[in-house]
């Protein structure tokens, strides 16, 4: 059951599985959310999600968020508050946003506006400081534009919104009141959903399975091994999902989305106090900036700059550090980051847990260690010190919302002049991101000069084997990466 | 007030905030509409030696699966050759040809059979995939054309520095937001209703009506507005538009096709690859005495509209600059690709990039010439067309209202280019991680269909007793707000708010023998038209008024003024009507208050035979001035500020043009730098979604970007002294490739020669990589896009 523009509405058996933005244009005739690319890389089919704040939290304020609808699930909608453009305006007045758009001719097609109206009206809702509107409109593409008219009306329109909340009424909580749809958003939907196929035999798998807790996830996934675990949905929602396997839908355990700070598993002898940072499984993108800052002193802002260019706002809502890891794409996003900090992963299944370091987990082109019954749960983070070396770069064609060519996280310090805890790891240069364990060799014990980088990076290529793929051939990609580990010294310069 | 020059709203303004706005797919459905989806070819160049079909008609709900021998009519279509199959016939061309047309009742079922159909497929051969295996192969669309004037040989000979080179371009995908779109419908006797995301509903129904056999007059096309055209849906629209139509004549019910993204990118054309060699002298002083080019282009796999392009880069490789002695040929090249086809520019781009590559390189070779222009813009101005002299096209039109010099000057000035070149060209020496560029790019576009018999338009004004207005012209809108400067224009003719007008779809019941929207020239033939119209009806209404205030005696109906919803006697205000009341008693006394107008753009000849004639109206005239930063580690491209300028003479809608001015040069800037086509060896694109297929962003967008009209009267013969601006901003873009060869000359001439359009970081990176090895003209002809480079080997 969702809410829809305000209204409860029940959503029938399968069409669980149904992407939302179907569900809205076949389902419901709502032809407002439009579909432009169908694999979250436009945002022409951005609706408003909420998610009915916990009874026990509190919290009166709704976080509006901008959803791919085209990616999204039905079920894993159960129990929020979808807005589509249909539910934006009002009979007698159009939201900010909508308004400054007319106004500022940010509208050419007109294909693509809904998207843009309904992810301006999330940032203006959500933000409260004066929005980057470059980034938080990145997760949408206008083909007609060319951008100017857009980010000029999203100005005026946060101007105006400014105002309006001055006087305490931003649009949306206005326009759908907490009070109107909280009440009844309440206890039926913590309680586990599993949806079967009507006609099938009792013993038949089940279509769609949304458990309560993660035991109960566990004791499903025991009974149905052969399960699709959907997290956030940014990559299999892509394809779509494998009708023939039990769906365990799991975005919204919020036990699996906590984090904390905890002294390192294995702490070095001498080092002062190493900390591990415990993220869980479903830690959205979006969360990790503000966790680092809190957490990582002076490498929190060389991280999230990264994180900043993985997807747009829609996919970081959405993506989980969890789903990063276990659908083990070979560019990683987050994954060489992790490899060089010896990140670990915590695996449960219904009778046992253990702890696997990240660089054992991949065994292969988008292929992970996991055994049957398992899900991943937890991801130590052992954060960097402050005297360490951090460098983090991704090489794309496109600056932002775009898979990199390459991507090299290097960790590394000094010590008497030396190299020392040299960690490389890289993307998009072989099947799985990975470890330059050879290259680090070279460069560990060496003399912190100009020439150690350059003679290492000379060696890279014993480390990977790139590929010639639709984002960059082999020679480009082995090129780009020997120059990048050439010029980390000019890093460690820079900062001397 | 006029209504001319206000930056009204988009007419559908409302409707697309709110979503209600309709495109194809959003219509709503008959009951019993089917699902209408296509089989492709998985193979380029093979024999197609049976398609079987049982397995699919077998799924559940699967009504139809239809093949080209199933086609009442014609087989092929093409708009000047008609060569293209509407189903693959015997072979198949290229990876993404439609083969066969499924009609099912529902998504599912369309889905379950389009794995069923089954192709038997034999290799004929290795597919040819690029214009140099083409060449190779000597495959060709076209004849060699040719334009030319004076005596290359001889100049050349005579000429201080002789420089040779090889420009090479990609295509660009379209990307319009709405893939292509059609629902036909069978009506009475026969008939068949079409609505179709279609540039050209008039071809839409001419290709339609012929494939089914039928006359003209029992096919309807209707377009309402498209999610986006670029040119892409100009003739390309035709082919999804006949799958509906023979599902729907098949079945007798309404059908529906709307391709998927990926399918879209697979199936339809793109902007033609091109390459460019040359050859050019200039003297001491920097003028271009001679200029050899030739020019081929990738046309893909059937005709399509491929030597009108060809023809347009030719008329374009002059951009700005008068050329003497010049020898301009060019030719189609036939590969295993999708049909290529219009895209905004239609070959200008192609010319235009062409010719600016051969300026930076020419301005390196000058730059320690003695006396010579000591940059390239001082290079660009002192080769501009002149005002009296030297302003002779190589096609024979005069250059007259030419804006150029004032332009490039006055930009120059307001970007600081001086200045800004000195620092930029020093900071490169010292940088070692940025390189930084900066270079300014003319523009001067023709305006008209080259093919002068399409140079015409339609437009049906309907005024209803209350004061209200409908219009329709042949110009579809595609958000690039043809329909709200219409009205604009309509109100101003009968003096009324333009909110009273409203723009109707176009259909070919109404508004017949429309040429496309395209060429720029909507508003200047739509809008004509529909003025011509609007103007019969205030006649009428005039000639009425004189009467009911008995001024028959005086024939002069300009004595009756229309102006803010009044009818008013000129010489004696008081005696005025509102103009709701003057149409409801006008309708009583059996005045039409209906009337078509038409309009023919005078004076346009071109001999494609001789290569000489005055195929354009006017130019429309721009500049820009684009400054890159590249990642020398990298060869990221970012452009961080932007200046132009340009000439539309006296802008309808300054808001709407300022977004067609903007957005065409966003676009641009996609096709010079991230948009990148990738295709394996066997033929098929790899870049078939946005995930891999990358057009700007928010923060692509210079974060200086200024935008300024050239303040100019406009041209006497336009509607309103307004220009067109469709298309010449995409070619404002070419600067940012222009800033990254100046980037590159400052590493060395080498680097700067071996960059290839679009400049993708790894495009750059190569050069860079290859910046102090040696580049000899054998090596150049042999040169390609990286992204070519290992797409032709084998697998």
């Amino acid at each position: 059951m969702v809410w829809l523009n305000g209204e409860a509405r029940v959503v029938a058996g399968s069409d669980a599985l149904l992407p939302a933005s179907s569900w809205l244009r076949d389902v419901m005739h709502l032809h407002g959310t439009k579909v432009a690319c169908g694999t979250g890389d436009c945002g022409a089919c951005t609706i408003l999600v909420a998610t009915p704040p916990l009874e026990a939290s509190g919290e009166t304020v709704v976080r509006w968020q901008p959803v791919n609808s085209c990616l999204r699930l039905m079920v894993q909608l159960h129990g929020c508050h979808i807005v589509t453009v249909e539910g934006l305006a009002t009979a007698s007045e159009l939201a900010p946003a909508q308004r400054a758009m007319m106004a500022r001719h940010a509208s050419q097609c007109g294909f693509c506006t809904p998207g843009f109206a309904l992810t301006m009206t999330a940032a203006l809702e959500s933000d409260p400081s004066p929005v980057n509107w470059r980034d938080a409109l990145a997760g949408n593409v206008c083909r007609c534009t060319g951008y100017a008219a857009l980010l000029e009306a999203a100005t005026q329109a946060e101007a105006e919104a400014v105002a309006e909340a001055g006087r305490g009424a931003r649009w949306m909580q206005t326009r759908y009141p907490l009070g109107s749809w909280q009440p009844q958003a309440r206890g039926p939907f913590e309680q586990s959903l599993i949806v079967t196929r009507p006609a099938a035999p009792v013993t038949d798998a089940p279509v769609v399975c949304r458990p309560a807790t993660v035991s109960e996830a566990l004791l499903f996934l025991q009974q149905w091994p052969q399960s699709q675990i959907v997290a956030g949905a940014t990559d299999v929602g892509v394809d779509g999902v494998d009708h023939t396997r039990p769906v365990l839908s799991i975005d919204h355990l919020t036990e699996l989305a906590e984090w904390s700070v905890e002294p390192a598993l294995e702490p070095a002898a001498g080092a002062e106090g190493p900390r591990t940072l415990v993220l869980g499984a479903l830690t959205r993108w979006r969360d990790l900036p503000e966790i680092l800052t809190q957490m990582a002193g002076s490498h929190a802002a060389t991280m999230s700059a990264l994180i900043a260019r993985v997807g747009g706002p829609q996919i970081r809502a959405a993506g989980t550090v969890g789903g990063n890891i276990m659908t083990a794409s070979p560019i990683g996003d987050l994954l060489p980051l992790l490899l060089t900090l010896n990140a670990s992963v915590e695996l449960r299944s219904a009778h046992a847990t253990r702890v696997v370091p990240l660089q054992a987990m991949s065994v292969g082109y988008r292929a992970v260690d996991r055994r049957s019954g398992e899900l991943l749960t937890r991801v130590f983070v052992p954060l960097p010190r402050a005297g360490e070396q951090l460098r983090l770069e991704k090489v794309s064609r496109r600056h932002d919302v775009d898979i990199a060519t390459v991507s090299l996280a290097a960790r590394w310090r000094e010590e008497h002049g030396m190299l020392r805890d040299v960690h490389l790891a890289v993307g998009g240069m072989g099947p799985a991101a990975a470890r330059l364990t050879h290259t680090e060799g070279l460069l560990n014990g060496a003399p912190c000069t100009a020439a150690s980088w350059a003679a290492a990076a000379e060696r890279c290529h014993l480390d990977v084997t790139p590929r010639s793929d639709v984002r960059g051939s082999a020679s480009y990609r082995l090129l780009v990466l020997q120059t990048l580990i050439t010029q980390l010294y000019r890093a460690a310069e820079a900062s001397a | 007030m006029s209504h001319h020059g206000q930056s009204l709203p988009h007419e559908s303004a409302r409707g697309h905030v709110t979503g209600s706005a309709a495109f194809i797919d959003d219509l709503p459905r008959r009951q019993d509409e089917l699902f209408v989806g296509v089989v492709t070819s998985p193979q380029a160049n093979a024999r197609l030696l049976c398609v079987h079909t049982a397995e699919a008609l077998a799924v559940p709900g699967v009504v139809a699966v239809l093949t080209a021998r199933d086609i009442p009519g014609a087989t092929h279509f093409g708009p000047l050759v008609q060569d293209e199959p509407v189903l693959a016939i015997d072979t198949v061309a290229y990876v993404g040809q439609p083969v066969a047309i499924i009609a099912a009742e529902s998504a599912a079922a369309l889905q379950a059979a389009r794995a069923c159909v089954r192709l038997e497929l034999e290799p004929i051969a290795a597919p040819i995939l690029t214009i140099e295996q083409a060449l190779a192969a000597q495959r060709f669309l076209s004849a060699p054309h040719v334009i030319a004037r004076g005596n290359v040989v001889t100049a050349l000979a005579s000429a201080a520095i002789v420089r040779r080179g090889v420009f090479h371009c990609l295509g660009q995908e379209h990307v319009y937001f709405e893939t292509q779109a059609a629902v036909a419908t069978p009506g009475d006797d026969g008939q068949l209703q079409l609505h179709v995301s279609t540039q050209g509903p008039s071809e839409t129904q001419h290709v339609v009506a012929t494939v089914l056999d039928k006359p003209l007059h029992q096919v309807i096309c209707t377009t309402r507005r498209l999610g986006g055209g670029f040119g892409g849906k100009e003739t390309q629209a035709n082919l999804p538009a006949a799958c509906a139509a023979l599902a729907a004549h098949h079945t007798g019910r309404a059908a529906r096709l709307v391709y998927e993204r990926a399918e879209d990118m697979r199936i339809t054309g793109k902007r033609h690859p091109f390459r460019v060699e040359w050859e050019a002298g200039v003297d001491a002083s920097g003028t271009m005495v001679g200029l050899r080019v030739h020019l081929y282009s990738d046309g893909g796999a059937f005709t399509d509209l491929s030597p009108s392009v060809m023809d347009r880069a030719m008329l374009h490789i002059d951009n700005a600059y008068y050329l003497e002695h010049v020898h301009i040929e060019g030719r189609v090249c036939e590969t295993h690709h999708a049909p290529a086809t219009a895209f905004r520019g239609f070959g200008g781009p192609q010319g235009i990039a062409a010719m600016e590559s051969i300026m930076q390189d020419l301005a390196l070779a000058l730059r320690d010439l003695p006396g010579a222009p000591r940059h390239a813009l001082a290079l660009q101005q002192h080769n501009l067309y002149g005002h009296d002299d030297r302003n002779t096209t190589p096609y024979g039109q005069v250059v007259t209202d030419n804006h150029l010099p004032d332009i490039l000057t006055a930009l120059a000035d307001e970007s600081d280019f001086e200045a800004r070149l000195a620092a930029i060209e020093a900071e490169n020496r010292r940088d070692s991680r940025w390189l930084r560029g900066l270079a300014i790019a003319p523009v001067k576009f023709g305006i008209s269909f080259v093919a002068t018999f399409m140079n015409q338009a339609n437009a049906q004004v309907l005024v209803y007793p209350d004061g209200t207005v409908q219009v329709s012209t042949g110009g579809t809108e595609m958000g690039q707000g043809l329909n709200t400067k219409i009205r604009q224009l309509v109100a101003e003719v009968l003096g009324i708010e333009p909110v009273t007008v409203a723009m109707m779809a176009t259909s070919t019941d109404k508004n017949h023998n429309t040429s496309p929207t395209a060429a720029s020239a909507s508003t200047d033939l739509n809008g004509a038209a529909a003025v011509q119209a609007a103007t019969t009806i205030r006649d009428r209404l005039a000639r009425w008024a004189l009467q009911q205030w008995g001024l028959e005696t005086t024939a002069d109906l300009s004595r009756i003024g229309f102006a803010q919803g009044m009818v008013f006697d000129c010489e004696a205000p008081d005696r005025r009507l509102s103009f709701a009341d003057a149409c409801a008693a006008a309708r009583f006394a059996r005045v039409d208050l209906g009337a078509r107008g038409f309009y023919a753009t005078p004076g346009l000849h071109f001999d494609r035979s001789t290569g000489r004639g005055a195929p354009f109206l006017y130019y429309t005239q721009g500049a820009a001035a684009a400054e890159v930063c590249i990642d020398r580690y990298t060869g990221m491209i970012r452009v961080p500020r932007v200046d132009l300028r340009i000439d539309i003479g006296r802008s309808i809608n300054p808001g709407i043009d300022r977004g067609q001015i903007i957005g065409g040069f966003v676009q641009g800037l996609g096709w010079v730098t991230t948009e990148c086509l990738v295709y394996d060896a066997h033929g098929a694109v790899l870049t078939d979604s946005l995930c891999t297929y990358k057009v700007p962003l928010a923060s692509d967008l210079p974060a200086h970007f200024s935008c300024i009209l050239h303040d100019t009267e406009g041209p006497a013969e336009t509607v309103a002294r307004s220009k067109a601006v469709g298309e010449p901003p995409l070619m404002l873009a070419i600067s940012v490739f222009s800033a990254v060869r100046h980037a590159l000359g400052c590493v060395s001439p080498e680097a700067a020669q071996r960059v290839c359009l679009p400049a993708t970081a790894e495009e750059v990176l190569r050069a860079l990589s290859l910046a102090h090895v040696p580049f000899p003209h054998d090596d150049a002809m042999q040169w390609t896009h990286s992204a070519t480079s290992w797409q032709g080997a084998p697998a």
